[in-house]
């Protein structure tokens, strides 16, 4: 109730068109967003960093509330930030309003550009702000995943011999056998599948989920020519999921 | 908040080498205040700091997006020389960091990338941005797979063709082919839409074992000498390569079909130069501490001199342990020391060499034991060349904590850069904040608790782990308030030279900070904040006053400068001398003054024989800011000191205590026949070569007159395009470029000109610039006659002539009534009596040819003066002038000069050190030793000219072995010197002539 009131004052702050916004284009505002706080703007043509020389489109608003911010920034309340407005955005000194922005500078102080203003408003979509966040980078992955599958894992060969090629970012492909019994995205074959993960400790792949035999859960496998492999590959934290999140996954994957 | 070690000064003093104060370091924990709760692995560092203000840095590490967001990574930025840094999020990545990164910044301020984009393997991207302060993403130029280690390295041009183009070079490891080692060059890369000139040119000749290993460094220098050092493979196993160190160099920038090609090895006759061959490097594990290891390479080349060149390197002598080392080369890359500096258990080798030709070494090496281990940063310096050195430990911190994240953990490089006389660095390091850890202190932006020694967190709540942060440090040569400057550029008042090195503009030698006036009175400076100097005048007319303006880059101490002038013949390449026998004066700086001007000038005299067309030049220095070399004194710039192998010498633009001012502005007005304006081009170097000018008038010159019309006098030249070459000009040869100007009216105030710039390599390394003044014949007439006076008084004074003197005398006192009259002019001139019998005397002397075309001028003159129009006899007036000018300076330069004094014996030693018939004569090693010592005490002024004949005269048991050995030619030279050594000019005369008769011998 509190986030729908303070959405409908929103939109007479900002001028809104009204609560209709499309979900999706809230939701795609959102994504693209990666600190969203609700302030107060304080001054005009300012920042609080002094690197930031041009200052025709950028004000300084205080913040009141964070709706979202990544780990580290969350406790900005009663800071002041620098915004860089979004084309044709003005506003005036002591409006209130929700600034969906991305990060920019990070100094002493932060500044941050806008990335836009949710045209038709969407004072519902404030409260899913930290669902739709969280629930980001699964999507993103699901969206990229040639096949995902539910399974758990049989094998784990050893490494390969000698690499192609000789860089410290050799990525160490490791062979990995799962057993899949149910195909959730993508070919739908079940039975045993065979898929890579990088075992190197290099920057590049530090990050690659390292399935484990017996491991069970949801298989995110993608097809990366690019990086030289025609086999299925696994090589973000998000590829390899709990079974905990099976039914979360099977509904992304569904568009709920 | 900003967190200052209270135990320790940020700035802590150093004792320095040699007579400099002691230079200061800085570090900087590099993570901004707002990441506070960050423990990323930042490792891997590079840098790069804008030349034309180095406040401004740049630099990057292994730092994901503090945001999470994946579509950006984020470089750091600096825009007060490191002392605060700001995170931005510019950098194209998949997912939210980068692989391999480094940036290269220039002088137009765009910086460019070298990144293995986040989310991919080995996909390099090339990047840009004018802007690496705003929002927008930089531009991929170039996008290309399978390729490692991409290494951006550029610089700004100077001068010749390159001039303000960015020149950006990226080594890297393409490993679509067997022939891997590569160079992604563009020419002119701020612009261009992608792929922004960039062209890829494989730089390994030699089939390797499979490929190249991962690092391909590029080192530039002004001149367009760029070299490159990479590994390559002879063979490999798990854990063990066995490599060739090899040094690619090309000598025009990479531009040729087969760029990289100028530097062979004798083994093949391949381009590419083995360092070292066979050697062994552990590759990845065990590694070292916590770190893995494998090829590393570091090189940079001498801004002082392009031929010296440092390489760095890391091997593994037994197979498994760790070794860094620095070695050099004098003769670019064909010859190589041994290793001037070795490290055991250290990595990432890493060199920069400043504009004084000091050499930074830079690693990390691990020491102790077990949990007690510890990674030291060091910084090594060197100013003799790597025969001793400093070191300065910029951090000794933790090795087995934090746990490593992931490879690199430190970086498979850290950076070092060389701007101006200093050091920039950064390297990552476990970034406990404990004073003991950092022995030149440090200081924080992130929050810290000095006391606990712990980190804390945005909202200074709790504790934050231990991670690796990138260290920035500056070691600074001579603080701000002790580094004095004199501009060799004003545009403006507030777009001029700031005492940076080099100095950005070409056109050094029209609008710097010294001047000549006829009155012991500065003169106030003009509207755009330029000295307002005055052609010289000679002794019947009155002395003329040396003047400089110092600059110092900080404030803060009270300090006295001392000045010393110097001058030279209007043109380029003639030798310096001091202005007088008491060159030098004082500029006294109170605590708070960061520039003073002259209020009086240094006396000189031109004597009766000298033209006074004359180049001017000061020198500054403090105990603490002294030279970055010889004095210019009987050398010219562009023309290395003694012992050096430089191609070029930059001296007037690498080094901010000097400054030099090669201007003629002529007042022109009448009609008829062009004037032709002179300047003398001389030779300086030790070997007979092509002097190459670039002819460059500016805008105005061109609406009015359209193209330059250039003649040479006195030898051989041509002009191709905006080139004017002089062929074949021997050591200490002199040629006179010539430039005819139509003769003008105009209302006086507005300069037309054209600058002249001498090309060594396709950098200008010294030049002039000749200005015309189109005025009023009442406005032009005093100066054309003061020329005539002037020119006729020499003729009188060289050849003892009385009607030369006598018109001289005429001109001049029609000159000293102030304003002249056309029509007196045309009276005065209508008599031509003593004129044209002093003209005879000179023409009909033996052995005097009409190279200037005095004839024909006089000639001209009598013609208008006789049909009495001003119009053109103004002209015809200024043209005689200064064609007698120049003729009385080539005869008198006939005879010999002292100013190349010091030219003459470094060409003996030469000549003596390398002609195959004298180098085994008896006493040639002694001659040669000896003259070199002169040059070096002539140059320290410890000698001077008055000592030369004593040199020569112990020299004559050489010569006469020469003579023997050579031929009976000599021998009238020989007498002709034995006959002058009471007189230093004309021995110098006689000892040249000598000298070109062995060179004639040799060729």
């Amino acid at each position: 109730m509190r986030l729908a009131l303070l959405g409908c004052g929103l939109i007479a702050a900002l001028a809104w068109a009204g609560c209709k916004t499309p979900r999706a284009d809230f939701q795609t505002l959102v994504s693209a967003s990666d600190f969203i706080v609700e302030g107060e703007v304080r001054r005009l043509g300012a920042a609080t960093l002094e690197q930031v020389e041009d200052t025709s489109r950028t004000v300084v608003v205080r913040v009141d509330r964070v709706l979202y911010a990544p780990d580290g920034f969350a406790d900005y309340t009663g800071r002041e930030i620098t915004v860089l407005l979004a084309e044709g955005h003005d506003v005036e000194v002591g409006e209130r309003a929700v600034f969906y922005t991305r990060g920019w500078l990070f100094g002493d102080g932060i500044a941050v550009v806008e990335t836009g203003v949710p045209p038709g408003g969407a004072p519902e979509g404030l409260g899913q702000i930290a669902d739709l966040k969280a629930t980001e980078g699964l999507r993103a992955r699901l969206d990229a995943a040639a096949l995902v599958a539910q399974g758990s894992i049989l094998r784990v060969d050893s490494q390969e011999g000698q690499a192609p090629r000789r860089t410290e970012h050799d990525p160490r492909w490791t062979r990995v056998t799962l057993d899949a019994r149910a195909v959730l995205k993508g070919d739908p074959r079940d039975g045993e599948l065979v898929f890579l993960y990088p075992a190197s400790r290099d920057v590049h792949w530090f990050r690659a989920p390292r399935p484990a035999p017996g491991l069970e859960g949801v298989f995110l496998l993608h097809r990366r020519d690019d990086l030289g492999v025609a086999e299925l590959v696994v090589i973000e934290p998000e590829d390899v999921q709990p079974i905990e999140r099976l039914s979360e996954i099977q509904g992304l994957l569904e568009g709920k | 908040m900003r967190s200052l070690n209270p135990s320790l000064l940020a700035v802590f003093l150093v004792a320095g080498a040699g007579p400099l104060a002691a230079q200061t370091v800085r570090v900087v924990n590099m993570v901004p205040g707002a990441q506070s709760n960050e423990t990323n692995q930042d490792s891997e560092p590079d840098i790069t700091v804008d030349p034309n203000d180095p406040n401004n840095v740049v630099a990057s590490a292994f730092t994901p997006n503090p945001t999470g967001a994946l579509g950006t990574a984020p470089i750091y930025i600096s825009s007060d020389r490191g002392n605060t840094w700001l995170l931005n999020s510019i950098v194209p990545s998949g997912n939210g960091m980068t692989g391999d990164i480094t940036v290269a910044l220039g002088r137009n301020g765009v910086l460019y990338a070298g990144i293995l984009r986040g989310g991919s393997s080995l996909l390099m991207d090339i990047l840009r941005t004018a802007n690496y302060t705003g929002a927008a993403a930089m531009t991929t130029l170039v996008s290309r797979n399978n390729v490692d280690q991409p290494f951006a390295r550029m610089l700004t041009g100077l001068g010749g063709g390159e001039r303000d183009d960015d020149l950006v070079y990226v080594g890297n490891n393409d490993l679509a082919t067997a022939l891997s080692a590569t160079v992604d060059q563009s020419f002119d890369a701020a612009t261009a839409p992608a792929p922004g000139g960039f062209a890829a040119s494989v730089i390994e000749l030699r089939p390797p074992f499979m490929q190249d290993a991962p690092p391909i460094r590029p080192a530039i220098h002004h001149d367009g000498t760029v070299y490159a050092a990479f590994a390559r493979y002879q063979t490999f196993t798990a854990t063990l390569d066995t490599v060739d160190i090899v040094v690619a160099r090309d000598d025009d920038w990479g531009k040729s079909a087969t760029p990289f090609s100028d530097l062979t090895d004798p083994s093949d006759g391949l381009a590419g130069r083995f360092v070292a061959q066979g050697i062994s490097v552990a590759w990845l594990l065990p590694g070292l501490g916590q770190e893995r290891v494998g090829e590393r390479l570091s090189i940079a080349v001498d801004p002082t001199d392009s031929q010296t060149v440092y390489l760095a390197y890391y091997d593994s002598p037994s197979g498994t342990d760790s070794r860094v080392q620095i070695r050099r080369s004098t003769d670019g890359g064909n010859n190589w020391s041994g290793s001037l500096l070795s490290v055991a258990s250290a990595l990432n080798p890493t060199v920069a060499v400043t504009v004084r030709g000091k050499v930074g070494f830079a690693y990390q090496v691990l020491t102790g034991a077990g949990a007690a281990q510890r990674w030291e940063t060091h910084l090594r310096t060197s100013d003799d060349g790597g025969a001793t050195w400093d070191d300065t430990t910029l951090a000794t911190t933790p090795a087995a904590t934090p746990v490593r994240a992931f490879f690199p953990y430190l970086g498979d490089y850290m950076g070092l850069a060389a701007v101006g006389k200093d050091f920039y660095g950064v390297f990552s390091a476990n970034n406990t904040p404990d004073p003991a850890n950092f022995p030149n202190g440090v200081t924080y932006q992130r929050n810290v608790d000095w006391t606990a020694n712990t980190l804390r967190n945005l909202a200074n709540t709790g504790t934050v782990a231990v991670s690796i942060d990138p260290f920035f440090f500056h070691v600074q040569e001579i603080p701000d308030d002790q580094d004095f400057y004199v501009r060799d550029w004003t545009d403006s008042a507030t777009d001029n030279d700031a005492g940076l090195e080099p100095s950005t503009d070409p056109i050094f030698f029209t609008t710097s900070d010294v001047w000549n006036r006829r009155t012991d009175a500065p003169a106030p400076f003009s509207a755009n904040d330029r000295p307002q100097s005055e052609d010289p005048q000679v002794a019947v007319l009155g002395d003329n006053y040396a003047f400089a303006r110092v600059h110092r880059k900080g404030s803060g101490s009270a300090e006295t400068v001392t000045l010393r002038f110097l001058k030279s013949e209007f043109g380029t390449g003639s030798n310096y001398v001091d202005v007088s026998a008491t060159p030098t004066d004082t500029l006294t700086f109170a605590a708070a003054d960061t520039v003073q001007t002259m209020t009086a000038g240094v006396e000189w005299t031109l004597n009766a024989t000298t033209s006074s067309h004359t180049c001017l030049a000061v020198e500054i220095t403090t105990p603490n800011d002294p030279l970055s070399g010889p004095s210019l004194v009987g050398r010219a710039p562009g023309w290395p000191p003694a012992g050096s192998n430089t191609r070029t010498d930059l001296i007037v633009l690498n080094d901010n205590n000097i400054a030099q001012r090669n201007m003629g502005v002529h007042k022109t007005s009448g009609r008829g026949s062009s004037i032709a304006y002179h300047a003398l081009v001389h030779n300086a170097a030790l070997a007979t070569r092509d002097v190459t000018l670039r002819v460059i008038p500016d805008e105005r010159f061109v609406g009015l007159f359209k193209q330059p019309v250039t003649g040479v006098v006195g030898g051989a030249g041509r002009m191709e395009g905006d080139l004017l070459t002089l062929p074949g000009m021997r050591p200490g040869e002199n040629r006179w470029v010539a430039l005819a100007v139509p003769a003008t009216s105009g209302q006086g105030g507005a300069l037309y000109s054209v600058s002249f710039q001498e090309l060594v390599d396709g950098l200008a390394v010294n030049g002039f610039t000749i200005a015309v003044e189109p005025t009023t014949v009442a406005g032009a007439a005093p100066e054309a006659l003061r020329l005539y006076a002037e020119a006729f008084l020499r003729l009188g004074a060289l050849e003892g002539d009385e009607s030369a003197a006598r018109e001289g005398k005429r001109a001049l006192e029609l000159a000293g009534r102030g304003e002249v009259s056309p029509k007196a002019l045309v009276e005065l001139l209508r008599d031509g009596s003593d004129r044209q019998r002093g003209l005879d005397a000179l023409l009909k002397r033996p052995g005097f040819a009409d190279l200037f075309g005095l004839s024909g001028a006089a000639d001209r003159l009598s013609k208008a003066a006789e049909a009495g129009d001003p119009e053109l006899v103004l002209p015809g007036t200024s043209d005689l002038a200064q064609r007698l000018d120049s003729a009385l300076t080539r005869l008198d330069k006939l005879r010999g000069d002292l100013a190349d004094v010091r030219q003459t014996v470094d060409w003996q030693a030469e000549l003596y050190a390398t002609h195959p018939r004298l180098c085994n004569l008896p006493g040639s090693a002694e001659l040669v030793e000896r003259s070199r010592e002169f040059v070096l005490a002539f140059s320290a002024g410890k000698v001077t000219a008055d000592d030369y004949p004593g040199l020569v005269e112990g020299l004559f048991d050489v010569y006469a072995a020469t003579v023997g050995v050579v031929g009976e030619s000599l021998q009238a030279e020989l007498e002709a010197m034995r006959g002058a050594l009471g007189s230093a000019k004309e021995l110098q005369g006689a000892h040249r002539r000598f000298l070109l008769l062995l060179e004639a011998g040799r060729r």
